[in-house]
């Protein structure tokens, strides 16, 4: 788990990155999703203990548990985040309506 | 424990769904529109007066102690930009009356106009730094909407700039409120200060800074990041524009102040050349592409670019005259713009474009306008006895009291180009003779904001005194901590 998340945060912010850098806008739309996700990952494993286990109920008392704070950041955050990107999506199809085109550089091309 | 520091929030929250409520009934909303716009004013500058007579107020929401609940602080910082906020909003407010056409159209407008209020007032007010990321979302969803409602091509294509923007910054405010997070564990932003001043040089916290700069400098239109701001404040509904330049890029502004003041305390000399360094590239970046611009909104936009460069420059110098200067700057500009802005939505109603060389004759046609319009000119080139004359020179003295002298030669070549751009604008749209007849007569209505920021602006400049100490009494309170500290922290 201690190498798996940060790779799995690296990858998601690459590929992110890589797709943001493409020209047509929907795989602009799935880049900043990508980085979105990897930015709640991120959030998560602030939270996150070595050996950690559920939070709150039903817990080993002994035991070190998981801090539950990130958890309830990291909801507010994909709410917020799927509300985001749902309006950039919608965005992007009346602009393929508009213009037929989902290419970036076309749609700058049109100013008017 | 008084609840006035949680009704700024409230009241725009509590209309804003009241509004859509109410979406058929056009002159109920006119009245509520009008009785919460007033209610807010009222509440905004009682809230001024006690924090000024009181000190630093704080509210616990739900009644938690300090670092587990979310706490609502207002400092007198977060109180002059309060007041500041409502003062352009109730201007954009009355103008979009009758500035937008449809019905329709000024029921959703209202509606989301009231949650970017709330939203604005809540980041000047939290106390937490997750709840400063909720702020900046509902700020950002109804500029989304905002920009978008009317449908312009120009506008949609500025949409998806401003949404894609958004989506980046707010993944990196994650990352960087999960940085801090696990070092510190604590949310609570005076909690954080505590916490994190033994550990002010550890590389987490320099890194977590870092991403801060590059979180609120995207939104504030800091150099690297200014690329979203011209397409945005220029193609926007021109009320909008005016909230976007007056108030919604100094939210940004403020977070920077805030947390450089309170949890970075001792990563200031660390960040000075840095941020001095940007702050000089965004002033000349800023003017230089204004020069270039033929469409006046744009203009306007780069020059706030360029204006968003000095207030940099006055926070970089991170000393109590520099921030005091920076705070001046703030209300100033926000008064400034504001009015320029909406004095463009004028023209673009008479004649439906904004470009320079479509336009004239103004002088002819409306010399109150020429005049409102020559004063605001004057005053974002720093003309005494305007209060842009006192913005610059307040910041030009920090900076030679500091000896900052190259940023403060920038800051003066640039301002020449400020005024440069400015004049020439204003030549081409009153001086300049135009055969074609404007398409629609000048609309009073839109008039009366546009003089009334104007005017105010002038009122600024003539009793500049009182409202700079208040500035500077503000900036004294940011560089004492201890003070925030105590009033989050102490009360329990």
């Amino acid at each position: 788990m201690k190498l798996l998340l940060p790779l799995v945060i690296g990858v998601l912010f690459a590929s992110g990155t890589y797709l943001m850098l493409q020209r047509n806008i929907l795989k602009l739309v799935l880049g900043l999703s990508l980085i979105g996700h990897g930015a709640n990952v991120v959030l998560i494993s602030s939270g996150w203990i070595g050996t950690g286990q559920v939070p709150i109920l039903g817990r080993d008392e002994s035991m070190p548990f998981v801090d539950p704070i990130p958890q309830a950041l990291v909801l507010t955050a994909i709410v917020i985040g799927f509300a985001a990107l749902a309006f950039l999506l919608v965005l992007s199809l009346r602009v393929y309506r508009d213009l037929k085109t989902t290419d970036v550089a076309e749609i700058k091309g049109q100013k008017g | 424990m008084s609840h006035l520091l949680v009704l700024p929030i409230l009241i725009p929250l509590g209309t804003a769904i009241l509004l859509l409520l109410l979406r058929f009934q056009p002159m109920a909303r006119r009245i509520v529109i009008g009785l919460s716009s007033l209610l807010i004013v009222a509440v905004n500058i009682s809230l001024l007066l006690k924090i000024n007579a009181e000190g630093i107020q704080s509210y616990r929401t739900g009644g938690w102690a300090a670092p587990y609940g979310i706490i609502l602080v207002g400092d007198l910082f977060s109180g002059i930009l309060l007041v500041l906020g409502c003062v352009i909003a109730v201007c954009a407010v009355y103008y979009s009356f009758a500035y937008l056409k449809t019905d329709a159209q000024k029921a959703l407008f209202h509606a989301l106009f009231f949650f970017l209020w709330a939203g604005t007032n809540g980041s000047f007010l939290t106390g937490d730094i997750f709840n400063l990321f909720v702020m900046f979302e509902i700020v950002l969803m109804s500029i989304y909407a905002l920009l978008t409602m009317l449908g312009e091509k120009k506008q949609i294509e500025a949409g998806i700039k401003l949404i894609s923007m958004g989506l980046l910054s707010s993944a990196l405010f994650l990352v960087a409120v999960g940085g801090i997070y696990a070092f510190a564990g604590t949310l609570n932003m005076a909690d954080l200060a505590v916490k994190i001043k033994p550990h002010a040089h550890h590389p987490l916290v320099s890194a977590v800074a870092m991403l801060f700069i590059g979180v609120f400098g995207l939104k504030a239109a800091l150099m690297p990041m200014h690329f979203w701001l011209p397409d945005v404040h220029s193609s926007a509904p021109t009320p909008i524009s005016a909230m976007l330049s007056g108030i919604l890029i100094k939210v940004g502004v403020y977070a920077i102040i805030r947390i450089f003041c309170l949890i970075f305390v001792d990563l200031q000399g660390h960040f000075q050349t840095f941020i001095l360094t940007l702050a000089c590239i965004t002033m000349f970046v800023g003017a230089m592409g204004a020069v270039a611009q033929t469409d006046l909104k744009r203009v306007l936009a780069y020059s706030s670019v360029s204006q968003i460069g000095y207030i940099f420059m006055g926070i970089g110098f991170f000393s109590v005259a520099g921030m005091g200067a920076a705070i001046f700057y703030i209300i100033s500009h926000g008064i400034i713009k504001a009015s320029l802005f909406l004095a463009a939505g004028v023209l673009k109603k008479m004649r439906g474009t904004m470009e320079m060389s479509e336009h004239g004759n103004m002088m002819k046609i409306s010399p109150i306008f020429t005049l409102f319009f020559l004063i605001g000119v004057f005053s974002l080139g720093g003309i005494p006895p305007s209060s842009g004359f006192f913005m610059k020179f307040q910041l030009i003295k920090a900076g030679l009291d500091g000896a900052f002298y190259l940023p403060v030669a920038v800051a003066l070549v640039v301002s020449l180009f400020t005024l440069f751009y400015l004049i020439q604008a204003w030549q081409k749209i009153c001086l300049h003779t135009q055969e074609k007849a404007p398409e629609n007569p000048l609309n009073p209505h839109l008039l009366v904001p546009v003089g009334v920021l104007a005017l105010l602006a002038l009122v600024l400049g003539f009793a500049s005194a009182p409202v700079i100490d208040l500035a500077n009494a503000a900036s004294e309170q940011l560089f004492t901590p201890e003070l925030y500290i105590n009033a989050v922290m102490g009360k329990q």
